[in-house]
Parts: C-alpha cells; sequence; structure tokens
C-alpha cells in the first residue's frame, strides 16, 4: 500500500474513534463526583449490616445464634444473657437478649446469609460501603454501633434508589 | 433365654421373648420415633409416636408397651403409619410455642428432630397456645411449662432413678402441666430430669442462655467429686465453662449424675483462680515468675533437707488429684528419702486391701446383685452413684436390701427391707456378728438392735448367692479388715458370687493409695515443727476441713509450699504456692472406688500461668537435681504407672479407650492369711463400744452431703445463690417423710 492510502486510513479510523469519544460528552455522566455526590444503590445492596428495633424500640435479636452459625466467614461473634423483667422495662423484645453482638469486618464478606438466617429480622444489610478504617481493630463493630447504623446511614454519602 | 422368631416389615428376625418391641427395632436399625419411651424407665405410652400395625389386632398399637411374641407380624413403614405420625406431631406442636431461638435445647431437641423427620410442613391443627412464662422451680431447675410435650420422662426419672418422687402431672388434656409438690421443687436438685426431657421444658439455671449446644466444645471427662467417677460431657465455649451433661449414655453412669457433677463445675471458671506463682516476702504474698518461685522453693527445701535430715520434709498428696501427679509426689518424696507420703482420707484403703476376699465391684455388679448390704456411709448423700445403683438392684429385680446405719438414712427408710439402726460407732458389732455367730446376741445389745433382725440379715448375708457389700468410712480399724475377710468366713463356692464396693469418699482416693502415698497426712499434724520441718501440699485444705489445729501446726513449720486452685486458708499460710490446673484444664487419670480407671481429658487452656501438678512437682525436683524419672506428658507417666504399680499393668490412654472408657484394675485376694487376730482386735474394738449411748435418730436431711459446700463448690455461683433455698428447706425432710421413718420402724 502506498503511504497516502496509509495516511487516508489512519486518519478514517481517527474519525471513528473521535465519533464515539464525542457523542459520549452530551450523553449522561454515569462517573459518581463521590464524596460531593451521594452514590446511588439499588435497595437490595448488601451494605454494612444493622440492628433493627421493634415498633417499641425494643432490640429485635434474641442472641439465638443462627446468624453466627450461618456465617461462612465465622464473622459474628455473641454472647447471650437474659434480662427477666417485662416487655417495657427490659432492652430487648424477649427476655434473651445479646450482652454482646460483635462482627468483624475484617472477616465479613457481606454474603447476606446471616440476614437470611434471622429468624427475628434482627440483623438485616444497611447500604452503606463507607467501611474503611486505618486501624484493624476498629473492624470490629459493636452492638451499640450496629443498632445505631441504620439511623447513621442517613448521614452517609450513598442515596438508595426506589424499588421502581 | 428364650428367643422367638418375629417378622418386621416382612424381615424375620429373632429376639428374646418378652422385649419390648420398640427396643428390638432399635437394636435392628429400624427407627421408631418415640418421645415417652426412655431405656430403662417404665413404659408409658403416652406420646402415642411409635405406633405400629401388628397382624390380627385391630388397631395400631404402641409399641413401646408390646413385647414381642412368637410369629408376631409388624410393619413400621406404611401410608397409614406416616400419616400417623404426621398427625400426632401436628397435635404435640399444636400448643407448643416454637420459640426455638430462645429456647436452650434448641439444636439438640429431640421435637426439632422429629419435625424435620416425621412432621408436617404446614400445621393441620390449631389450638390456642398456652401463654405461659419460664418459671424458676429451684435455684437450679427452671420449667418452661409451654415447651412440654408430656412424656412424663422428668416423673419417671425422679421417682425410678431418684427415689426422689418431687414432680408430678397436674390438670389434663392440653392444659396439663408438670407440677412440683409444695411451694419450691425441694428435691435433690440433680437435674436428671432435664438431662432426660427431650424438649426445652425443663432446664438448667446454671448454663442459661450461656451458649448453644452447636457453639460449644464439649469433652468428656471424670466427674472431680464423690469416689463414684461419673462421666461428664463438660460443655466449653472459648475459655469459659457453659455446662456438664452425661448425654451419651456410654459411660459407667449411664445418663445419671448428681448435683455436684452436673452444676458443681463452674469453679473452673471462677475469677478467684490462682493465675500466678505466689512467694511470701515479709508476710505478704508477692506474685513471682515461675522460675523464681521454682528456684526459690528447691533452695529451701534443700536448706531444710540439709540442717534437718531427709524425714524432717512430707510429702502430702491428694486424693482430688490424678493418678499421675499423685505419681509424681510419691517419687518425689522417695527421692527425698522421707517416709511421710501422705494424702488425706475417708478411709484406711490399705488395711481394707490387704484383708481383701472377694473382688471389688463394679457398679454394674452392684446394680446385679441379688442381696445388697450396705454397712456405714450415705449412699445417697456421700455417693450418689452407688446410691443409684443400690436402688437400681432394688427396683430392677427387688434385691434383698440390708441397711445399717446409725442414723436413719434415706434408703434406709425408703427401701431397705432390713434397716438395723444401730448406736453411734457402733458398725464393728454388726461384723462382729456377720463373722462370728456366738457373739450374735451379745452384739445386738452393744449395737442396740434387736437380736432376731440381727440374725435375718446375717442369715441373709451367708445365704446370699450374689452379695455385694457397700462398706463405708464409718467401719474402721478391725472391723474394715475382718469385715474384708467376709467371703472366706462365708465360704466360697461356684454358685455364689460375691464383690465389695467401698465408698472410699473422692474422685481418686483409690488412686492416691494406689500411688504410694499410703501414710495418713493426719499423721502429720503432731509432728509439724518437731520431726517435720517442711510439708509439700497439693490439693488440700486441712485448715478449712480439719480445724485450726492445723493451723498452729502449719505455722510452726520451716517450710511450707502448697499447690492449689484457689488461695485457700492453707495456702494463706504458705511460703510459696504454686497455681495448677484444675481437672478440666489437664490431661491424666482418676481411679475410682471400684477400681476403674478413667479418663481426665483436658478441656480447656485455663486462665493465667497454669501448669499441671504432675509437671510442677517435676520441676522442683530438677532444680533440686533429684532424678525422679520426669516425663514430659500425662500418657507418659500413665504408662509408667502400667508398668510399676500392681494391679495396673498395662493401663495407658489407649487401654482406657478400649475399656469403654474404665480400665479395670486388678487387685489380689489376701489368700489363707489367720484371721483369729483380727477377730482379736474386733472383740476389742466392739468391746469399747459406749453401749450406754442413745439412738441417734434424727432424720439424714435431704441435701446434707450433696449441698455441702467445699474449696470447690464454695467457688460455684449457683450454689453459693442456693443457701437461702437449702436454709429455707431445712427440717423439711422428716416432716414428708413421716410415714416411711414409721414403716422402718415396724
Ligand atoms: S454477611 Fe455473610 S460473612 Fe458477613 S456476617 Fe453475615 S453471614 Fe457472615
Ligand atoms: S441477629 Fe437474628 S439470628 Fe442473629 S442472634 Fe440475633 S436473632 Fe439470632
Ligand atoms: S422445645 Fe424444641 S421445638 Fe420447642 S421451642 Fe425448644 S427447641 Fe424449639
Ligand atoms: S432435679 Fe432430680 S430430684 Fe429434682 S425433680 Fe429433677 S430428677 Fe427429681
Ligand atoms: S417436662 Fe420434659 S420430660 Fe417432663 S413431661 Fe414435659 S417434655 Fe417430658
Amino acid at each position: 500500500m502506498s503511504i497516502i492510502g496509509e495516511v487516508i486510513d489512519t486518519m478514517k479510523t481517527l474519525a471513528q474513534g473521535m465519533a464515539l469519544t464525542l457523542s459520549y460528552i452530551p450523553r449522561k455522566k454515569l462517573t459518581v463526583e463521590y464524596p460531593d455526590v451521594p452514590v446511588e444503590v439499588y435497595p437490595a445492596y448488601r451494605g454494612e449490616h444493622y440492628l433493627a428495633r421493634d415498633e417499641n424500640g425494643k432490640e429485635r435479636c434474641v442472641a439465638c445464634f443462627l446468624c453466627s452459625a450461618a456465617c461462612p466467614a465465622d464473622a459474628i461473634y455473641i454472647e447471650a444473657t437474659e434480662d427477666l423483667r417485662d416487655y417495657a422495662d427490659r432492652p430487648g423484645m424477649e427476655n434473651r437478649y445479646a450482652k454482646v453482638y460483635n462482627i468483624d469486618y475484617g472477616k465479613c464478606i457481606l454474603c447476606g446469609y446471616c440476614v437470611e438466617a434471622c429468624p427475628k429480622d434482627a440483623i438485616k444489610h444497611g447500604h452503606s460501603f463507607e467501611m474503611a478504617v486505618t486501624d484493624f481493630k476498629d473492624l470490629i463493630k459493636d452492638k451499640h454501633y450496629l443498632l445505631a447504623n441504620l439511623e447513621m446511614e442517613k448521614k452517609r454519602r450513598v442515596k438508595v434508589l426506589s424499588d421502581q | 433365654m428364650e428367643m422367638v422368631k418375629l417378622t418386621i416389615d416382612g424381615k424375620e428376625y429373632e429376639a428374646p421373648k418378652g422385649k419390648l418391641l420398640i427396643e428390638v427395632c432399635k437394636d435392628h436399625g429400624i427407627d421408631i420415633p418415640s418421645f415417652c419411651y426412655y431405656p430403662d424407665l417404665t413404659p408409658q405410652a403416652a406420646c402415642r409416636m411409635c405406633l405400629v400395625r401388628i397382624e390380627k389386632m385391630p388397631k395400631l398399637a404402641t409399641s413401646c408397651t408390646v413385647t414381642v411374641a412368637d410369629g408376631m407380624v409388624v410393619t413400621t413403614a406404611s401410608n397409614e403409619i406416616l400419616e400417623m405420625r404426621k398427625g400426632m406431631l401436628d397435635f404435640i406442636l399444636g400448643n407448643h410455642p416454637l420459640d426455638c431461638p430462645v429456647c436452650d435445647k434448641g439444636g439438640q431437641c429431640e421435637l426439632q428432630d422429629m419435625a424435620f423427620d416425621h412432621g408436617t410442613v404446614y400445621a393441620q391443627y390449631a389450638v390456642n397456645k398456652n401463654n405461659t412464662g419460664e418459671e424458676r422451680l429451684s435455684p437450679f431447675i427452671a420449667f418452661d411449662e409451654q415447651r412440654c410435650v408430656r412424656c412424663y420422662r422428668c416423673i419417671r426419672v425422679c421417682e425410678e432413678w431418684m427415689d426422689v418422687h418431687a414432680l408430678t402431672k397436674i390438670a389434663r388434656g392440653t392444659h396439663e402441666y408438670i407440677g412440683f409438690y409444695g411451694k419450691d421443687l425441694s428435691c435433690e436438685q440433680c437435674g436428671n430430669c432435664v438431662e432426660v426431657c427431650p424438649v426445652g421444658a425443663l432446664l438448667s439455671v446454671d448454663s442459661r442462655f450461656k451458649s448453644r449446644p452447636w457453639d460449644m466444645k464439649e469433652t468428656v471427662t471424670t466427674c472431680t467429686y464423690c469416689g463414684d467417677g461419673c462421666q461428664l460431657n463438660l460443655g466449653v465455649r472459648g475459655e469459659e465453662y457453659v455446662r456438664a451433661a452425661s448425654k451419651d449414655m456410654t459411660g459407667i453412669n449411664g445418663e445419671f449424675l448428681c448435683i455436684k457433677g452436673r452444676y458443681g463445675s463452674a469453679f473452673i471458671s471462677s475469677p478467684e483462680r490462682l493465675k500466678t506463682p505466689l512467694v511470701k516476702k515479709n508476710g505478704q504474698h508477692v506474685a513471682v515468675s515461675w522460675d523464681e518461685a521454682l528456684k526459690y522453693t528447691a533452695e529451701k527445701l534443700a536448706a531444710v533437707r540439709k540442717a534437718s535430715g531427709d524425714a524432717s520434709l512430707a510429702v502430702i498428696g491428694s486424693p482430688r488429684l490424678t493418678n499421675e501427679a499423685n505419681l509424681t509426689l510419691a517419687r518425689l518424696g522417695k527421692a527425698f528419702g522421707t517416709p511421710h507420703l501422705t494424702h488425706f482420707r475417708k478411709m484406711e484403703l490399705g488395711d481394707f486391701w490387704k484383708n481383701l476376699s472377694a473382688p471389688i465391684g463394679t457398679h454394674a455388679e452392684v446394680q446385679e446383685a441379688t442381696t445388697v448390704l450396705v454397712i456405714g456411709g450415705d449412699p445417697t448423700e456421700e455417693s450418689p452413684l452407688t446410691g443409684y445403683s443400690v436402688r437400681y438392684a432394688e427396683r430392677k429385680h427387688d434385691a434383698d436390701l440390708l441397711v445399717v446405719h446409725s442414723r436413719p438414712i434415706k434408703i434406709a427408710r425408703r427401701q431397705a427391707d432390713r434397716f438395723l439402726h444401730i448406736r453411734p460407732n457402733a458398725e464393728s458389732a454388726i461384723v462382729q456378728a456377720l463373722v462370728d455367730e456366738a457373739s450374735l446376741d451379745q452384739m445386738a445389745k452393744t449395737a442396740g438392735v434387736p437380736a432376731a433382725d440381727l440374725r435375718a440379715v446375717r442369715e441373709a448375708v451367708h445365704k446370699a448367692k450374689n452379695l455385694a457389700v457397700v462398706v463405708g468410712p464409718q467401719v474402721t480399724g478391725a472391723a474394715l479388715k475382718a469385715l474384708a475377710r467376709l467371703a472366706d468366713v462365708i465360704g466360697k463356692s461356684d454358685d455364689k458370687k460375691m464383690c465389695f464396693l467401698p465408698m472410699a469418699g473422692y474422685n481418686n482416693s483409690v488412686g492416691a493409695f494406689d500411688m504410694g502415698l499410703t501414710g495418713n497426712a493426719a499423721d502429720v499434724r503432731e509432728k509439724c515443727g518437731q520431726a517435720v520441718k517442711a510439708v509439700y501440699l497439693v490439693g488440700a485444705n486441712p485448715v478449712e476441713q480439719y480445724g485450726d489445729g492445723w493451723k498452729t501446726a502449719l505455722a510452726k513449720l520451716d517450710f511450707l509450699v502448697v499447690q492449689e486452685l484457689f488461695l485457700t486458708e492453707t495456702a494463706q499460710l504458705a511460703d510459696v504456692v504454686f497455681p495448677v490446673s484444675s481437672y478440666a484444664e489437664q490431661d491424666g487419670s482418676f481411679t475410682n472406688q471400684a477400681g476403674q480407671v478413667q479418663r481426665v481429658a483436658r478441656a480447656l487452656e485455663g486462665q493465667g500461668q497454669l501448669r499441671p501438678d504432675w509437671l510442677v512437682v517435676q520441676a522442683i525436683a530438677k532444680e533440686m537435681g533429684l532424678n525422679i524419672n520426669a516425663k514430659g506428658s500425662a500418657a507418659a507417666l500413665l504408662k509408667d504407672i502400667g508398668t510399676e504399680i500392681s494391679g495396673y499393668s498395662g493401663v495407658s490412654f489407649a487401654k482406657i479407650k478400649e475399656s469403654n472408657g474404665a480400665f479395670r484394675t486388678s487387685r489380689p485376694l489376701a489368700a489363707g492369711t489367720a484371721f483369729d487376730p483380727i477377730l482379736a482386735d474386733l472383740r476389742k474394738q466392739t468391746g469399747a463400744i459406749d453401749t450406754n449411748a442413745q439412738h441417734d435418730t434424727r432424720v439424714v436431711e435431704q441435701g446434707e452431703g450433696l449441698f455441702k459446700l467445699g474449696t470447690m463448690l464454695n467457688q460455684v455461683p449457683t450454689m453459693i445463690e442456693a443457701q437461702p433455698f437449702w436454709d429455707a428447706h431445712k427440717g423439711e425432710t422428716a416432716e414428708w417423710e413421716g410415714e416411711f421413718v414409721a414403716a422402718a420402724g415396724d
């Protein structure tokens, strides 16, 4: 092929490439300007967990250990205890509740088995993915953190898309 | 045994006549679901899960009550039966709360398993749930009424195994529940009802919510309390003790445990445990490193030995320690060259062994005996498995039960065919009457019992075909020797069987003797400060147990070393205290009073810098430059025991396992040595009985021995919390049992 032919060919491909590139400029952008703009996730997104409360604010978790039994990463550690007081006075929904409930995010693979296993709908996935820490031991989240997580999530830079 | 042929599900089987159909099926691996059937308890036919079709019978039959007969044709798995099981389960689950997530039984629950295997997915039958909460029946037993499936195992266990009769059924139909007599559950608190309860209705308070069955590690080991040596399953979660259970049924005790075995092990996780070696400096205990403490101890012991001679050192072992620990202690004592190789004990087993005329029987052999003589000692309170075995013989084949005691003990009141209520300390008189007929009338007077009764007991003992003699610690001196010769006196013949079961007191009383600590530690007290200048004391608390005399005696010593779990009254006096592993934190073996060597297995690591007793003793010997044939593991020490100690020949961990967990030691029988000198001593002993002494008619209270706190039980929270409960029930036993006492007096 002659030199001229080569030049024309090159120009053609260049034009094709530039055409594609330029065609994206007017379209909607996919990159998110995080952290200035919140990230959008779907409702079923498996983010950092939270521990749920019932309609009266009592802890739903009865410390049955089923989530920790289901966990493939052995990330959940629970200690159960009892509070024999009436519903109104005790912290939990039932007499049995968790004295200690830790999830180690150094181990957790966010698989959702724990959520599946829970008979009380107590452990749920939130939508937060902001789990980076600067110290290993901070990866272990305790009961108070997890109980407050649903509220804290509202302050996070994440936006849950509606189901539709 | 007569055998019959029957057909089950189209296959022919042979089975012993009279056996329950459900048992025959289980023997051949045919699964028949059941709640109320339980091996060893009277059939109940309450749950109706075990229904089968038997040809020529009009309706389905409960296989737990039908005995097999020749030519029987049985169907255990047809559509009809599977549907019936679904229906029965539906009824049972009808008012069941299904609160498995908060139920301690969840994961180990027979109802869960049954519902998985035989149930339907959706209930067809709806009834109101009994909405009742959990109730604490006693400081040890909790009851959640709604979970009860009305199998009555608990009631039967309490009546048949325990002879306590604490539980009963109340109301009828779906409202029926398990209740108790009185205002709360005042019983022996053995927890056997909890053990056999198929669901989470009866629960142990002490392990409430501590773990779940799948979340703890269970280790089979031997109980550290009485001489019976029950096998336990110690459940541990992480480094925390959770519970003791007996679930695998293969040990010498089957599923039986007493309050101490089941609820007495929490001391291993007590925060009071010693964690570092302590050395007394200026009158204060200071925590030091192991190296420093060992060096200091070795120097001090060597100095005392040099200044006052070999015999100035005394070794006090303990019937609580493993065989391995006692062996190393005996070796240390021998290396010192001291004659004081001792331990504290309740019974002079040495005298007993030397005169033994019949073998030591196992609990199983006592259960088979046709005549049982219990003399001295209260099996119910001091040796519960022995008590259970004696009751078993009575219950299963109506054995002739003869009881000799100075107080009305429970088996005497409730089960004895004959009870000789003797004067205090008059056991020897009964022994003399057994071995010397001529003195019978006189001995009856001495002991303060009717001569006719004593004669009847003598006759029953002499004529017995299969005799078990349970010997308590009240039989002492010449009487103990003479009793050991009983088989010679009666005369041996092929159609006669006889065995002894000494109630030796502690978990390793027999082992401590056998390992060579043959001296009596009680004799050391007098010598403290005189012939004895330094004491090496392990696992005993004489100051608390045997009185302040020991406090002054030990204070006179130049040097006192103590190896302990806790800073006991005795340890407080010590110059050096070593923190050691408890039975749950080390490997080793115990020899029970039936002469069986059983495993002690490590269930947890233990908190702090603990070392097993034998390792500490060996370290001291090394520091002192003594060769005591040190070994690196308990297994190696046990091998040494197998070669050095007579009767233990060939013992090893593997052998124990092969022998189903209990390796039987052998003991030579005393052959034909003269009996006359013993008889002469015995006459002297009976001559010294105070014949004016009043009979002690105080009924032995429920729990007098069982609920008594010692060094270890004192560290068990539930036991401490139960004190007011026990105090509130003191004095009630006699009231309840008025009629039993009256009957015994007839
Ligand atoms: S999400 Fe999965 S890995 Fe994480 S705690 Fe739950 S079960 Fe364990
Ligand atoms: S979160 Fe759910 S599964 Fe986990 S212990 Fe609590 S109740 Fe049980
Ligand atoms: S008894 Fe069994 S089935 Fe009933 S709540 Fe407890 S674990 Fe569940
Ligand atoms: S704890 Fe023992 S004695 Fe008490 S009710 Fe249960 S079986 Fe009977
Ligand atoms: S309490 Fe347990 S053992 Fe007793 S009847 Fe109910 S289910 Fe059976």
